[in-house]
């Protein structure tokens, strides 16, 4: 039996119809996928870092963080910055699918607390994509179990990915902030956007648990 | 309603040649060789940055690089965080310019108190604002860790990703100088060769770079919507007719 050519073609369209069909949901879904799982996980991290707080003011205890160095994936605590509408959970590690969940901690830069340089990475288009917005002076808030530690913005700067020595510790507690440059860009972008942010007001004891503010976790 | 359709499809396949442009983009940079090998190449640049880079078969280089010779050297990111040197030539100038791509647009934003942009050559930064209270060191990182590059080595977050497609690019190098009886034909000092390097290019991806905080989303979004564009057009055209 012989198809008409209009035929074959309307069969041909009818197929590639359902090949855009099965590719956008493919995509959406996946799209949709990563949202819920980074809403989920951001939901249930905030939750676990708040009772570990209260358990470690009703306790007394003293944080062990600084004696040891964190597991890959491990909470460390929660980032704001009001100016920037960032408020999110970060924690150990600069693989993918953590940077999909979280702000992640760049591996052996110092953790709160620590007199080095904390340095911070997160993609632009979801969690750091508010630090566009972001000037001199701003505050930023990083609450751990350990106790809560404010910066503000003292240097804003775009750089090559291989200028690593962003990440250099300086003479006084500092937090660097890393994300991809430009912002509107699709794909890998060529250049690093960096915020340069130094402690103030650290707490007299900062180890010790009271310290935490825990209206903010 | 078919010309729609068209367009559609046009412009599904230039986002992803754009996307696909961007992320091949070459940069130049120049400096003086502090060692080579056949797969390594590490260069003090000019603005003192040490940058590593990966050689392969695809390399086009001088028969001999020697320590302390000035190149020039054109060069990509890799997805794993290395970079791969695609041209080395010796001198200060690239034979063939780098892609037009490859030149850096500095956009200046919120500018607060305006700093200093004393960088030169590889180690380019834009100031976008600075209270004057840091200058950015021109040196790299110091590791707080003496043993550093032996955890970064085994570190699981990026060493294990950088571990794959390196080992793709040496097994197809030492082929070819298998090949070419450049190298001893000893088996087992390749393999050896080959692991020794892969180590030390793991080190590198973490040392020498800056963590790619790109996340695929946007450009997935854009082209599952595009394609339910397109398919919603297509059924319509069809059911029209």
């Amino acid at each position: 039996m012989l198809i008409s050519p209009s035929e074959a073609i309307r069969s041909g369209a009818r197929s590639f119809e359902r090949a855009l069909f099965l590719v956008a949901f493919l995509a959406l879904g996946y799209v949709s996928w990563v949202e819920l799982d980074r809403l989920a996980y951001q939901r249930i991290e905030t939750v676990r870092l708040a009772t570990a707080a209260k358990n470690a003011v009703s306790q007394g205890l003293t944080p062990a963080s600084h004696e040891r160095k964190p597991a890959a994936s491990e909470v460390i605590g929660r980032l704001t910055i009001p100016t920037a509408e960032i408020d999110a959970i970060v924690a150990e590690g600069v693989d993918d699918p953590l940077l999909n969940r979280a702000i992640g901690h760049i591996p052996n830069t110092a953790l709160p607390g620590e007199s080095g340089n904390v340095a911070l990475a997160g993609h632009r288009d979801t969690f750091f994509r508010g630090l566009a917005k972001l000037k001199l002076a701003d505050p930023i808030q990083l609450v751990t179990t350990d106790g809560t530690y404010d910066y503000l913005v003292e240097d804003l700067r775009i750089v090559e990915p291989t200028e690593i020595g962003v990440l250099a510790p300086g003479s006084s507690p500092t937090l660097t902030l890393v994300t991809c440059y430009p912002f509107h860009y699709i794909g890998a972008a060529p250049q690093r956007y960096i915020v340069r942010a130094r402690e103030v007001r650290r707490p007299a004891a900062v180890r010790l648990a009271p310290n935490v503010d825990l209206d903010r976790l | 309603m078919k010309r729609i359709s068209n367009l559609f499809l046009c412009l599904v396949l230039a986002v992803g040649a754009a996307a696909y442009a961007q992320e091949t983009m070459n940069k130049t940079v120049s400096g003086r060789v502090i060692s080579s090998s056949a797969f390594d190449l590490v260069v003090q640049t000019d603005a003192g940055t040490r940058l590593n880079l990966v050689m392969d078969s695809a390399t086009s280089k001088p028969a001999i690089v020697s320590e302390g010779d000035q190149v020039t050297v054109v060069y990509h990111a890799l997805d794993t965080g290395g970079f791969q040197a695609v041209q080395v030539v010796e001198g200060t100038e690239a034979a063939a310019p780098a892609k037009p791509g490859g030149t850096t647009t500095r956009t200046l934003t919120n500018t607060g108190t305006p700093g200093t942009n004393g960088q030169t050559g590889e180690s380019r930064s834009t100031v976008v604002g600075t209270t004057g209270g840091y200058q950015a060191p021109a040196k790299p990182m110091q590791p707080n860790d003496p043993n550093r590059a032996m955890e970064t080595t085994t570190d699981s977050t990026m060493g294990t990703t950088a571990a794959a497609p390196m080992n793709d690019t040496m097994d197809k190098s030492a082929d070819t100088m298998d090949t070419n009886h450049t190298m001893a034909n000893d088996t087992m000092a390749n393999d050896k060769m080959a692991n020794d390097t892969m180590a030390s290019k793991n080190t590198m991806a973490n040392d020498t770079s800056l963590p790619q905080t790109a996340s695929p989303e946007p450009a997935v979004f854009v082209f599952g919507l595009l394609a339910l564009g397109a398919a919603a057009l297509l059924m319509r055209q069809r059911t029209t007719h």
